[in-house]
Parts: structure tokens; sequence; C-alpha cells
């Protein structure tokens, strides 16, 4: 009985016309297949086409964010080396501006950071300052170690006392705790 | 071949052998296609893959015009088999039929069909056995001659009256039409004129209309014969013209159209009378399309199966950098940034926000200092004689104003802040004060 079946199947795939009618069916379902890959290519590159420019200004953002971070860590490895080399304290108190000059210690205040770390912030004012001894003022914050930095300013000069004015400063320095 | 198709006969072959089987014996006529041009083939030797081509005598069979009187074309392809099943005697049964051309009529379509006994095809191939032919397409006479005449011949206006005669020794074969339609046939023994005038009058040319005369034939093979054919066509007027070789215009026609695509085209070695290597190659032939059909498929699902796969890696690569800058600025900040994938970007910058006041001091410490830049910006001032009467600054914006003996200087001072410190002005005011200018900037320091 197989063997009657076998032969029957044989007949049938000898000839020629159902030979082509599978190679067609094979080539129809292939081109189904291709055009159903085809269709989803299509998908894959207009949400490509829509997403690789968001996604490449998201990389684009995050290498440059980064840069950033990477910079504030070597800052702080900056700072830390500074500590290790030595201190050399910013001693305002006997800056000529402080001591005949007029300007005065407002507010002296500290914040906690990064662990083992403070930054310290002044805040200077005087209504009628020489202008002339603001640059050595500041040329001596910022040789102190660790540097004082300056945060904000306001320099008015009056009009009725040439060479003197009203100033506010505000400067910034980083500090190691020390246990 | 389809109903009313213009494919030629044997569509699989690029070869084809015609042969008309004259009294003197067969006459054989060889041509080659190549890049869709017809070659003759001169020589005896036969190709073993050419389709030979044959045809039934208008003797042997019939061209019947049908008239469907129905307004759809589709219709009318549907309709016209049984048509004409009613109007032949003893109706379809043993007989072959072979629709040539459909044309719109007055109130229809006009169906041409060629129609033959099964027996006389079955004679008539037996007839060419005998000779050696086995053949691959038994073709129609008339039709034959008849496009075969167009091809040679071209009718000058569409509406020319053309009448194709075909003369032996033991027969005459009549065809006639307009332009390039081909309107009736007719067969007879010997060469007579009435022949002719009836078959015209039947198809409703005048006597007195202007008629192209094509001959052919063995017998007018000789020039003296044919006009003497022409005198005794009592009132043939018009223009003869004689095909040339008119001897061998059959075989000819027969291998041109097995060969070429066009009009009339007829086979009636169709369906269970097809010649069994005529459906060999014919599927063959649909094998290599198929097959070609399915390589390109397969080509076309790689190409796109490549292209996604591109897409997604390219995709991979692209969400690979971003995680990588993740982790390095987690890295950085010394904790782990846990993200979801398209929202990086805004999830990391939440934490560099957060993150920020803890490393800025630090930041500020190594930048660029305010003070030297203040330095220079007041000396370039007082070398210019411009004073400046109120300076304000925090983070990295500054506001300057002052009064500027004239408009260049003030704006020489402007130009040489921006260029060498690197300074961004984002307002610049100036107003005329007194003898000289007034002026408030501000701007960002980088």
């Amino acid at each position: 009985m197989d063997q009657g079946g076998d032969s029957r199947w044989k007949r049938w795939f000898a000839e020629p016309g159902n030979r082509l009618l599978i190679l067609l069916i094979v080539t129809t379902l292939i081109w189904v297949l291709a055009i159903g890959v085809g269709w989803r290519t299509f998908q894959a590159w207009r949400r490509w086409g829509r997403q690789r420019p968001v996604r490449e200004a998201d990389l684009a953002q995050l290498l440059h964010l980064e840069q950033t971070v990477a910079q504030w860590r070597k800052a702080v490895g900056l700072a830390e080396q500074r500590c290790r080399e030595g201190l050399r304290p910013f001693e305002y108190e006997k800056t000529p501006l402080l001591r005949e000059g007029g300007l005065t210690l407002v507010r002296n205040e500290t914040d906690n950071v990064r662990p083992g770390w403070r930054v310290r912030r002044l805040r200077f004012e005087g209504s009628d300052v020489p202008l002339a001894g603001l640059s050595d003022f500041m040329a001596s914050a910022e040789s102190a170690i660790p540097p004082w930095r300056l945060v904000s300013l306001s320099i008015e000069a009056l009009d009725a006392r040439p060479g003197r004015g009203r100033v506010v400063l505000e400067l910034e320095t980083v500090e190691k705790e020390t246990p | 071949m389809t109903p009313f198709s213009q494919t030629r006969t044997a569509d699989w072959a690029s070869a084809a052998a015609g042969v008309e089987l004259a009294e003197g014996g067969p006459r054989v006529v060889r041509y080659c296609r190549r890049w869709g041009r017809l070659r003759l083939v001169q020589g005896e030797r036969r190709n073993p893959a050419e389709a030979v081509a044959g045809g039934m005598r208008e003797t042997e069979c019939a061209l019947r015009r049908i008239h469907v009187p129905l307004s759809s074309r589709r219709k009318a392809v549907r309709v016209w088999r049984s048509l004409l099943d009613i109007e032949l005697p003893g109706g379809m049964e043993g007989k072959a039929a072979i629709p040539l051309a459909i044309e719109p009529s007055k109130n229809g379509w006009d169906v041409l069909v060629a129609v033959a006994d099964r027996e006389a095809v079955s004679v008539r191939l037996e007839a060419y056995r005998r000779q050696g032919f086995d053949l691959h397409v038994l073709d129609h006479e008339s039709a034959a001659l008849w496009t075969q005449a167009l091809m040679e011949f071209p009718p000058e206006k569409p509406d020319e009256p053309r009448v194709v005669l075909y003369a032996t020794d033991d027969r005459l074969t009549v065809t006639v039409g307009v332009g390039e339609a081909l309107r009736a046939s007719a067969g007879a023994r010997t060469f007579e004129g009435e022949t002719i005038r009836r078959l015209l009058r039947s198809v409703g040319i005048g006597g007195n209309a202007e008629i192209r005369w094509i001959w052919c034939g063995s017998r007018v093979e000789s020039e003296e014969e044919w006009l003497a054919l022409v005198a005794r066509l009592a009132g043939g007027l018009g223009r003869h013209d004689r095909l040339k070789d008119p001897a061998a215009v059959l075989a000819r026609a027969y291998a041109c159209r097995a060969l070429q695509d066009g009009a009339l085209r007829c086979n009636f070695r169709v369906d269970e009378w097809a010649h069994p290597e005529s459906v060999r190659q014919r599927v063959r032939r649909h094998v290599r399309i198929a097959l070609l059909t399915l390589g390109a498929g397969l080509v076309a699902l790689a190409g796109f199966m490549a292209d996604v796969r591109w897409i997604e890696a390219s995709d991979r690569e692209v969400q690979r950098a971003i995680q990588a800058a993740v982790h390095t600025i987690g890295d950085h900040l010394g904790l782990p940034i846990e993200t979801a994938p398209g929202y990086e970007r805004a999830q990391v910058e939440a934490v560099i926000h957060e993150a920020e006041p803890r490393y800025r001091p630090f930041a500020r410490m190594t930048g660029p200092s305010l003070v030297s830049a203040l330095g220079r910006l007041l000396a370039s001032a007082r070398r210019d004689a411009m004073e400046v009467h109120r300076l304000e600054g925090e983070q990295d914006r500054l506001r300057v104003s002052g009064w500027a003996a004239n408009r260049e200087t003030f704006e020489r001072w402007i130009e040489e802040v921006s260029q060498e410190d690197g300074w961004h002005m984002i307002r610049k005011d100036i107003t005329p004060n007194g003898s000289g200018w007034r002026f408030e900037v501000e701007t960002v320091v980088r």
C-alpha cells in the first residue's frame, strides 16, 4: 500500500506542470515573506528616520554632560592636590581695605557640599571705599591657597567723591574639613 | 495562446522553421530571434530547438465573423463561442475555433474566428508528418498571408481596400480587408475573377474602388505570368504589388508569426492538440521565469532582512554609546544612575542638576578668574579714556555702565573684549549724553 502511495506521489511529482506548481507556491511564499519583511523594513526606516536625530542629539548632550562632570571631578582632584601642597589662608582682616578702607565683612558662612569638604562664603560691603585698593584686595584673595573666587560684585562710583564708591563683594572658596 | 492574444505562436522558441507543402515539395524558411529582432537563417541545417510552423489551407478551414450584440467587450469575449456554436452547422462538436480579433461594430462587437474540423487538422498534421515535419504550430493560411502582406507592404491609408492573392498552379487563396483589418477570405481551385469579385462584394467593396492588390505564390514568380494574371482581373483597378520571393511567402509568414508578436496570431495545436514538445518547452520557460522570480524574491528578502539588521545594529550602537555615557557620568559622580531607554537624557540632566551645587564651587576654583577679566576690562577702558560708573556681576553675568567720549571708542572697546576675552554681549545700549555717550552693556563672561 505504502509503495503504491509512494509511487503515486512520485508520478505526481514527475509531471512538469506539478513541479511548476510547487515552484510557484514556493515563489509566492517567498514573495509574501519578502513583502512582509519589506514592510517591516519600511516601518523600521521610518522609525529610524524619526528617532535617529533625537537619539543622536541625546548622545551629543550626554557626551557634553560627561565632559562637564569630568571637569568637575578634575576640579575636585585639583582642590585635593592644592590642599596637600599646603595652605596659605586669605587674611582679609589684615588688608588695608578692611583695616581703614571702609570695607566690612557682613557675612561669613559655610556649607557642606561633599563629604569632607565645605564651601565658605564671605560678603563684604562698603559705602565709601577707595576703588584703587580693590585690585590688591582681590589679588590677595585669589593668590591664597585654596584660592578665593569672586562670585558676585556690585561697584558704583560716587559722583561726589572721585575714586571712591559703593562696593559689595561676595567671595567663595572650598576648604577641606579638618577632623 | 490566450484568446485575442497577440503573442507569437511559438512563444517558447527563439528559432522557427516555416514550412509550406507545395506541389514541388516542401518550402522551408528559417528565422531566428535575437534581441527581439528576426534574422533570416541561411542553410538547410535544422536547429533541434527550433519550432516548426505550418498552416491549414484556406479550403481546409474557415474564417467566421461572429457579431455579438453586447456593448461590453468582456461579455462579448465570454459569449462568442456560444454564438458560434449556434451559427455553425453541427455546432462546435469536433471543431477547433481560435479567436483572432475582436473589434467594435454597430450594436456590439465583431469577433473574427478561425475554425477548422479536428479531422482536417489531423489530416493536415499527418500530411506534414509524411514529409518529415512534426509541426509545433499549425497556423491559418489566410491570416498568415494577410499579416505578411501588412508587414511587407503596410497600408498607405487607414481605409485602404486591400486584396492579397496567393496563386499557385493548383489553387488560389484570396484575402480581403480594409487597412489593417482582415474582413474575409476564400479559396478556389483555379484562378477565377468571379471568386474575387464575389468576395469583394461580400465585404462591401464596390467595383470601381481603388484597391491595393498584393500578389504572391509560385504562379507569380515570373513577371510575365504575373502581368498575365493581372490582365485577367477584369476591372482590377488600383495598384498592383508583388511580394518579394513570392513562392516562399507562406513559409516566411509562418516562421515570422511563430517568433514575432502581432495581430491575428493563430495556432490550431492548442489544448489537447498541443505538441508535447511545445508543452514541455512552455513549462520549461515558465519554470525559468518562476526561478528568476524566486531568485529575485530571495534577493529582496535577503536585502530587506539585512536592512532591518543594519538599522537594529545602528540603533544598538547608539544605545550602547548612550549607556556608556550614562555609566561614565555615574562613575564621575560616584552614584549609579538608573535610566529607562529613551529617557536617559532627561534623567541624567535631573541627576546633574541636583549634583551641580556640590561641584560648582570646585569648578569655579579651576575656571577662569572673573577678577583678571575685570582687570583687563578696566585697563582697556582707562586706555581709551572711558569712564566706568557701575559694575555688577553674578555668576557669569556682568553689567557695565559708564561714559565714552565718542561712539567709535566704545564700539572698539566692545569688539576688543568680545574677541580677546570671548565675552558674549547680550545687551548693548548707547545714548548721547552731553559731549559724549552714556553706555550700558550686559555680557556673559565665558
